[in-house]
């Protein structure tokens, strides 16, 4: 599947498109190593179990997020393509199997989130939260994620947020 | 315009980026969220981290509009005239705010042809020594504009100017 994406993100000709594609895999080489270098202490085989809670998704989401935004891709919204580069870091650090499953489960976090700041912000009376904290442990992620990736570039502070919490719980 | 004068660009000066309007309305959220921050304080509560991950995903709903940064308030216009010489000129809107529904008439012209100081010679000039003097026009035009903000599209018509060839002229 990583080939297949890969290949997507090369399949167009076009100027404008080749420097978007270079842009893409720049970005997601990068956040793959930013997170991967968080998580170098713990043994492979159960990177994929510890890094299996909301938190941890959000935190990938999270720094994906803002690092779309650093790269100029797309600072407004999260659309398709935007999708697309999520989907290949998380199968950058879960491997092809487990890398979709999470990316989906993350997506879907992040719309019930959103779906809760909406309930939150205008009292939308049909809302139910399913899960609740589990979604407020996601969304705590994804601040931290998103916080961690200024402070890389302006002044090359090393992003520790995901590890520092790994720590914490074990 | 004359006879002997022939229009070849108009370019748009749009009212900012839209780097700069999304710069906007970021600040403009995390104002928003800060209140919002405070006043759940004042309640008692922290605020649920939920509004803060999705602060620019709803207030881009709420509040994003592509008119803040997609609004021409003049025009570059270049002209060839026939004496083999280039001209640039803008048009400019003066009043504070532009109204959409006003057209090309209300706009009045900052420079014209009659400041020979902008002109510029492409008598047996190739067809790049014609490009970057076209683009230094722009730039010089854009230097002229009077807010720092307003932007142009140099790269579009950088890419435009590549296909073009002046040979004919």
């Amino acid at each position: 599947m990583l080939n297949y994406l890969k290949r997507l993100f090369q399949s167009s000709s076009n100027k404008q498109n080749e420097e978007l594609n270079e842009k893409s895999q720049s970005l997601i080489e990068n956040a793959v190593k930013l997170i991967v270098m968080q998580v170098v202490a713990i043994p492979k085989e159960e990177i994929s179990n510890e890094l299996n809670t909301p938190f941890c998704r959000g935190y990938i989401y999270g720094l994906t997020e803002q690092l779309l935004s650093v790269y100029g891709i797309n600072s407004r919204k999260i659309g398709n393509e935007e999708l697309t580069i999520i989907l290949t870091i998380f199968i950058g650090i879960f491997g092809e199997n487990e890398g979709s499953a999470r990316c989906g489960k993350a997506s879907k976090e992040a719309e019930l989130s959103y779906y809760k700041t909406l309930s939150l912000l205008e009292a939308q009376p049909n809302f139910e939260v399913v899960n609740g904290d589990e979604i407020e442990e996601f969304a705590k992620g994804r601040i931290l994620g998103g916080k961690n990736i200024p402070n890389f570039y302006n002044d090359g502070t090393t992003p520790v947020g995901l590890g520092k919490y790994l720590a914490q719980r074990n | 315009m004359s006879k002997e004068t022939l229009l070849l660009f108009s370019i748009p000066v749009y009212i900012q980026s839209e780097d700069q309007s999304n710069e906007q309305l970021i600040k403009k959220v995390n104002k928003i969220v800060s209140n919002l921050k405070k006043e759940w304080k004042n309640a008692g509560q922290e605020m649920p981290p939920e509004i803060e991950s999705n602060k620019y995903q709803y207030y881009n709903s709420k509040y994003y509009t592509p008119w803040k940064y997609n609004k021409v308030i003049g025009w570059i216009e270049i002209l060839y005239h026939t004496s083999k010489m280039l001209i640039p000129r803008i048009y400019f809107d003066e009043r504070e705010r532009y109204d959409p529904r006003s057209n090309y008439n209300n706009i009045t012209p900052i420079f014209d042809i009659n400041s020979m100081d902008f002109q510029r010679d492409i008598k047996n000039k190739t067809n790049n020594e014609i490009r970057s003097i076209i683009l230094q026009m722009v730039q010089d035009a854009i230097d002229r504009l009077p807010r720092d903000y307003f932007y142009v599209d140099t790269e579009q018509i950088d890419n435009l100017l590549s296909t073009m060839d002046f040979s004919s002229l």
